[in-house]
């Protein structure tokens, strides 16, 4: 019997942008926030939260940082149009 | 007379054919005994109370048959000896338990007889021991009886549950630094 297992990921972007340095691009650009779910799945079906991931992505060049938490709500700057499609 | 051959021949074909006489088997129960040569033993549970769970185990000193029957195999199939719709290779044992739940009539059969070419071969009298009891089913019984179901729905809920939480995308004042 073949079991089909893996980690099935949701991501989520926020129309949220802080401003910070990128080490890619070497000047303070603007990031905005990208969150991952995680969960061990048996046959696509999801089973077991494997937790949250935050990551930020610089706007400029789409380098990916992890962070463990995002800003506070003051340092961040929201975009009010349509968020972006995962 | 010359007429009623036929007659001679019917009574004749039910002499041949065993008696099949069955001890009755009301709640717990232990015998032992000796079944003869070329003879079976026959024990008639009739099992009318739900939730009951039988435990029948037999000892014999000799390898034999042991069935356990519904009334319609054991009157139509074991006694007519017609097609044998039941497993009887399977239970060649000298020492067999049997959990049997639902409610009928049941027949117990201890063969000594060489009645299936594959089964045990008549090696003599046999010294049997037979104890049934009849217990209420346990707590967790009714869980063993639908674990697939139980582990089914469990899937289903827990599945249902981290979807749902692996597809809701939180609000972003939630995931903020407090």
């Amino acid at each position: 019997m073949i079991i089909l297992f893996g980690v099935k990921k949701k991501n989520f972007t926020y129309n949220a942008y802080a401003s910070r340095y990128c080490e890619k691009c070497g000047r303070d650009t603007k990031h905005y926030l990208f969150l991952q779910k995680r969960a061990f799945s048996i046959f696509f079906i999801p089973l077991i939260p494997l937790g949250t991931k935050k990551y930020m992505v610089c706007a400029e060049c789409k380098n990916v940082v992890p962070v463990k938490e995002f800003p506070r709500k003051e340092d961040i700057e929201v975009v009010k149009t349509p968020e972006r499609k995962n | 007379m010359k007429g009623n051959w036929y007659m001679y021949l019917l009574i004749l074909a039910i002499i041949s054919v065993p008696f099949a006489s069955a001890t009755e088997i009301h709640g717990n129960f232990k015998e032992t005994g000796t079944i003869s040569s070329d003879w079976f033993e026959t024990f008639h549970l009739n099992m009318t109370e739900s939730g009951k769970v039988l435990d029948v185990k037999i000892t014999t000193d000799k390898n034999v048959d042991f069935y356990l029957l519904t009334k319609t195999q054991y009157y139509d199939e074991f006694l007519n000896v017609t097609s044998i719709s039941f497993s009887y290779e399977d239970a060649r044992e000298n020492a067999r338990d049997y959990e049997w739940r639902g409610n009928g009539d049941y027949y117990l059969v201890v063969d000594n007889m060489n009645y299936s070419s594959t089964g045990a071969k008549c090696q003599g009298p046999v010294n049997y021991t037979i104890v049934v009891k009849l217990e209420n089913k346990g707590i967790y019984d009714d869980i063993v009886d639908n674990i697939g179901y139980v582990l089914c729905g469990s899937v289903i809920i827990v599945a249902i549950a981290t979807g749902s939480w692996l597809y809701k995308k939180p609000k972003l004042e939630e995931v903020l630094k407090k």
